[in-house]
């Protein structure tokens, strides 16, 4: 099972390669685009700054640098909605990254997809998890629109991620593994994480610290919401401490997922690089001592037994410890 | 049709967008099918985002429909359903939803200093259906309509009317956000608890969640969902729009926003 890891700059490579990835995903927002729609307007799921590439120079030194490596470069173009003129720029986006060396391309819009394939027939395509594969037939859709891997949505059982895999034949399966997750899913979400004048994405900012007191269900619901809004660090390790699918990796693997994904391209690089020494870590024990060592150094990772059994941080709560 | 035409029947409606729970028992769809076919209308079977199970609750709904297929529209919001209804009933005409139609929806927008934005972001007064290349793809794949809400920042209404597929426009509650996650259930709790519908104890309809402000208009959370209830000024603004370019409207209710 290959690591998955966000990069947003050329300097951030050989961290990410040392620390244990396998592959990067990077997305691009240029001048050109800034420029004829503004920073409004985003080519994928993350606006200008941090999160992304500047330009075309700087996703050639990745794909370089990544191939130097050893690893393999995504290049994101999962933005859930463009206009017209928008879609024919991602689609030249998309040529000109081919030709730069990208291995693959994460696209969310199904007929983008489509013409994506089209245009050409051996590259490696990505179905975002903006496309919401939830079940084997939309697995198969998306094969026949063109992907050659599927993202599966974050929101999935580990059992519903065991029957995607194989649905289509030649088509793998990615999940989430680390740090963001979401209170809705993500292909159903019609917001704008960042709004000028506005902090943070609607669903944890709109709620009022009132509504549904004294409900447990939705206590507990809104003590979900807070831990998705929480982003720190353990004291003593100074490791991620986000939602976290770590102690499921076994499972994963067994049901034939193909890469694992850390999430956050807008991430500090050290966030980053402790993100993928965690998830290395936890794949090298399970190669190396099996599933139960796999998930006791998870846990140990993390260093909180109590969070690990209580679930709000988990993306597969059905494998999170019970025990004391 | 011309102008001496009388206009057609509005659809007979029964399912739900946002959630599993409140789709119909076959039973039901059986007699909405027997009442469509009185009435010389067209059912609409709306359909919920899916997983495996509730696939399995849909299919069902599917094969009721199969004498009334060349009377019957799916509403699909969800691309498994969707190949679903390819694989098994690929005569039954299907529309995008609200959720499989993407359109930006963020309360919020109506805030936004557009000032400081540079230009306003096209994208965000249109939506999928409004991209040739969207409509022309799925229109392979058998939908031949599309659903769409009126964001509270308003709508590119040239692009909107010049898509010419049949489109229906959802007032005055618009889905700003979906989640599988229902706001009645613990997120850590077997997760097929909340989502089979013969489980579901609680259900969405012990009453709304109010939200805070940002712009104009209701914001509450219910079930699955975050939905907005337009301004009445926005409201009205919104049918005035459709009336003239032809556009059919759905008077749209919290309960299952169908």
């Amino acid at each position: 099972m290959k690591l998955l890891a966000p990069c947003a700059d050329p300097a951030e490579v050989e961290p990410l390669l040392r620390a244990g990835a396998d592959a990067l995903y990077c997305g691009l927002f240029d001048g050109a685009w800034l420029r004829r729609w503004g920073p409004a307007a985003w080519p994928n799921r993350r606006g200008p700054g941090p999160a992304n590439l500047p330009g075309e120079a700087a996703l050639d030194a990745v794909v370089e640098a990544a191939h130097q490596g050893g690893a393999t470069v995504q290049l994101t173009l999962n933005a859930p909605l463009l206009s017209p003129d928008q879609e024919e720029a991602t689609l030249a986006t998309a040529d000109d990254a081919l030709d730069r060396g990208v291995d693959a391309l994460v696209v969310a819009a199904p007929h983008l997809l489509a013409e994506l394939r089209r245009r050409h027939p051996r590259a490696t395509l990505v179905a975002s998890s903006l496309c919401s594969a939830r079940t084997p037939p939309a697995v198969r859709l998306l094969a026949e629109l063109g992907a050659d891997r599927v993202i599966a949505p974050r929101q999935l059982t580990l059992d519903e991620i065991g029957e995607l895999c194989g649905a289509a034949a030649g088509v793998g399966l990615e999940a989430f593994v680390l740090n963001d997750a979401c209170a809705f899913d993500e292909g159903g979400c019609a917001t704008a994480h960042q709004l000028p004048g506005h902090d943070g994405p609607y669903c944890l900012a709109s709620f009022d610290p009132q509504a549904g007191a004294g409900d447990p269900a939705i206590a507990a619901h809104r003590a979900w919401l807070d831990a998705l809004g929480r982003r720190g660090y353990t004291p003593s390790a100074g490791l991620p401490l986000g939602p976290c699918g770590l102690c499921a990796l076994p499972e994963l693997a067994a049901a034939g997922v193909e890469a694992v994904k850390v999430v956050g391209r807008e991430a500090h690089p050290y966030r980053k690089v402790r993100s993928v020494q965690m998830v290395r870590h936890v794949l090298d024990a399970l190669r190396d001592e099996g599933p139960d060592a796999a998930r006791t150094r998870s846990r140990a990772l993390r260093e909180d037994p109590a969070g690990c059994r209580g679930g709000l941080d988990c993306y597969y709560p059905e494998v999170r410890p019970t025990d004391g | 049709m011309t102008a001496d035409a009388p206009p057609a029947p509005a659809p007979l409606r029964i399912g739900s967008s946002l959630c599993a729970r409140r789709l119909p028992t076959g039973a039901e769809v059986h007699a909405a099918a027997e009442e469509a076919e009185r009435t010389d209308r067209v059912l609409e079977l709306v359909t919920p985002p899916a997983h495996a199970r509730e696939l399995d609750r849909i299919l069902p709904l599917l094969a009721v429909l199969t004498p009334c297929l060349d009377r019957s529209v799916a509403v699909v919001n969800d691309l498994g359903v969707l190949q679903m209804i390819r694989e098994e009933y690929p005569s039954l005409p299907m529309v995008a939803g609200r959720l499989l139609n993407h359109q930006m929806k963020d309360p919020r927008l109506v805030e936004v200093d557009r000032s400081r934005l540079g230009r306003w972001p096209p994208g965000w007064e249109l939506g999928s259906a409004t991209s040739p290349r969207w409509r022309a793809r799925m229109g392979e794949l058998g939908v031949v309509g599309a659903e769409l809400d009126w964001p509270a920042h308003g709508l590119d209404q040239g692009a909107w009317a010049a898509t010419g597929i049949p489109l229906t426009l959802h007032l005055p509650w618009v889905v700003v956000a979906w989640g599988r996650t229902c706001v009645a259930r613990d997120p850590r709790g077997p997760v097929d608890r909340a989502i089979r519908g013969e489980d579901c104890d609680r259900g969405c309809l012990d009453g709304d969640l109010e939200l805070r402000g940002h712009g104009p208009g209701r914001r509450i959370r219910r079930g699955t969902a975050e939905l907005l209830r337009l301004p009445d000024a926005t409201h009205a603004r919104a049918r005035r729009w459709a009336a003239r370019a032809g556009i059919r409207v759905h008077w749209n209710d919290p309960e299952g926003a169908a």
